[in-house]
């Protein structure tokens, strides 16, 4: 231990939505009498997420465009712009801790660049000769099963924030006892990609009247400045309003609001440390369980079709709702969508699952179970310990809509686990 | 001494030096030289910290806008600037990177002078990359550059690898930061 604490870099190279979710890594580490300070590196462009960081004494940006339009002159001007940016922000005694939570390579090779000697990255690094590092089981798990929603059954911020050793059950967000849920309904119906747009201005405007008129509150369309111009599209004839605000602004509006419904984007992720309830309309590359926001959020996944309006009105009223009626799933919905809330099981890891008004048949509860015995699996083996010999053959024989695939992957894994699954299969066939 | 106004021929009136009668023709712009004496512009603002400048040739024909921050360029300053050198304050910042640029419908006159200041401000062989470490100062990068062949522009991991070949105490470090940049 340094003398006078230990001084922690968070290296948050990522979009808005994603820099938020370090809101509970910095404000755990901020906490702790060993700290220092807690300093949060991020890129230019979401300096206005880095700024509702909690916990945090120093914030450094990156210019992310600026490197890559110096990029396009020769290689030493960006070269000289990042190693003067790094000099700056080290300054000269580097940091005794390196939290980096994303897994791009160039977050992976700069963050050892950022140490003191004898100091420590905790996540994703490179080594000198260029081989990867995970510092923990959690990480080594992001790397080699992603964020696939068929495989994956973790919220990839609970991993790196896994690895970073911040316990993950007791975060409050960032207001602690939530807002009065008593003013408008808030909807962000753009994301960061097109692919994960939900339907047309049409079905957002009768989405919004609908909702509107359900409740008997106003609304608010939210969205980036370059957005406004649709925003007032969809607004029209609805009585709702356009709010392209700053971040900051947009933490009152959603401390407030009644709900929220959004693609996956930014919103979302403020909404979760708001505590504000919201329906993510999910498609593409969104959906599963990588990237939940938080507890407040009821994720509607398009598997091969996206919910219409009547299913959101249905769903949204019921999820905004504090005695919500119970509401029976339409058995087209096993095969089009997937309908689950977010909940932290007894260990802080987020999950996602059925919704307690909704009526559905044994399946989902099954597709369920198999995603919590699958992260009680992996949460075994990040502790380095072997799971029992019977959790594995449940897997085996595991009836999910995703167990096959999951399985066959744990037979192909390299590590302690994979043997454990071939080892149950050689056992079975014996027993044969 | 007081400054003159900048002077402004008018091509169709007699020049005030009395050339017409010679039969000479005028051919000083605005903010240009005449008569000998060279009449600078002010250098314009730099950049914000982390950002090239970006140099805007253009032959005054209007059309275009030049993006915003950029700095306008005559064909003629980029002719002159190509051949003799660029002014000091475009000099000292090769190091922060120049873009020099044109609108997409310029004419010919106009890509062939922004490619000849282009490669003159912006060197991308080994040799204008040398010359350039050696006016960072950065001992490193210049041991790393004289280990590269001459025959080609070398990216950020030719770089990282000859940097990686290099004793100096600092090359792994910016073999490091070089590594990020391949993959940003």
């Amino acid at each position: 231990m340094p003398p006078g604490g230990e001084r922690i870099a968070v290296l948050a190279l990522q979009r808005l939505g994603d820099v938020l979710t370090a809101a509970r890594v910095t404000e755990a580490l901020s906490r702790r009498a060993c700290t220092a300070s807690v300093e949060v590196i991020h890129w230019d462009a979401t300096s206005q997420a880095a700024a509702l960081l909690p916990g945090v004494s120093a914030r450094h940006a990156l210019p992310f465009g600026g490197l890559r339009r110096a990029a396009r002159a020769h290689p030493l001007a960006p070269l000289r712009t990042l190693s003067r940016a790094v000099d700056h922000i080290t300054d000269a005694r580097g940091f005794d801790r390196v939290i980096n939570l994303s897994s791009t390579r160039f977050s992976c090779w700069l963050a050892p660049a950022l140490l003191s000697p004898g100091g420590t990255v905790s996540g994703p690094s490179i080594d000198p000769l260029g081989r990867y590092a995970a510092s923990s089981n959690a990480i080594t798990y992001l790397n080699e099963w992603g964020v696939d929603p068929e495989l994956n059954v973790f919220a990839h911020q609970d991993l790196y924030a896994h690895a970073a050793g911040v316990r993950l059950a007791g975060f409050s967000g960032l207001r602690e006892g939530g807002g009065r849920r008593s003013g408008p309904i808030v909807f962000h119906p753009f994301g960061s990609e097109r692919a994960k747009d939900w339907r047309t201005a049409d079905d957002w405007r009768a989405l919004v009247g609908r909702l509107g008129a359900t409740f008997g509150r106003p609304c608010v369309l939210m969205g980036a400045p370059f957005e406004a111009e649709a925003l007032a599209d969809i607004a029209r004839g609805t009585g709702a309003t356009v709010a392209t605000w700053p971040l900051s602004a947009c933490v009152g509006l959603l401390d407030d609001a009644t709900g929220l419904v959004s693609v996956d984007t930014v919103a979302i992720h403020l909404a979760a440390l708001l505590g504000c309830p919201n329906v993510a309309l999910r498609q593409g590359p969104a959906r599963g369980l990588a990237f939940v926001a938080g507890t407040a959020e009821l994720c509607v996944d398009a598997e091969h079709d996206m919910a219409s309006v009547d299913e959101v009105v249905a769903l949204a009223e019921r999820h905004f709702s504090e005695r919500p009626i119970p509401l029976a799933a339409d058995p087209s919905w096993r095969t089009r969508l997937r309908i689950r809330e977010g909940y932290r099981d007894h260990y802080g890891f987020l999950g996602l699952a059925t919704p307690s008004w909704c009526r559905a048949d044994g399946d989902w509860k099954v597709d369920d179970a198999s995603d919590r015995q699958w992260r009680g699996l992996w949460r075994t083996s990040f502790d380095g310990e072997q799971p029992p010999r019977a959790v594995i053959e449940a897997l085996m024989n595991g009836t999910g809509r995703f167990d096959a695939p999951r399985w066959d992957a744990l037979l192909r894994a390299p590590d302690g686990l994979g043997c454990a699954a071939r080892g149950c299969v050689r056992g079975s066939q014996s027993a044969a | 001494m007081t400054r003159r106004a900048t002077p402004l021929l008018d091509p169709t009136g007699p020049a005030a030096d009395g050339s017409a009668a010679t039969g000479a023709v005028p051919h000083a712009i605005v903010g240009d030289s005449l008569l000998g004496i060279v009449v600078a512009n002010p250098p314009p603002p730099p950049p914000p910290s982390g950002e090239p400048t970006v140099v805007w040739v253009h032959d005054g024909a209007g059309g275009t806008e030049p993006p915003p921050g950029a700095t306008s360029c005559t064909v003629d300053e980029a002719l002159r600037w190509a051949a003799d050198g660029p002014p000091p304050w475009l000099h000292r910042r090769r190091l922060e990177g120049i873009l020099v640029q044109y609108a997409a419908d310029a004419p010919a006159a106009v890509r062939r002078a922004a490619r000849g200041l282009r490669e003159r401000v912006t060197p991308r062989d080994v040799a204008g990359l040398r010359d350039l470490a050696v006016a960072w100062g950065n001992p490193a990068l210049v041991d790393a550059l004289a280990r590269l062949g001459a025959h080609r522009a070398p990216t950020f991991a030719d770089l990282a690898r000859a940097l990686g070949r290099s004793d100096d105490p600092d090359a792994p470090h910016f073999a490091r930061l070089c590594w990020a940049l391949e993959h940003l």
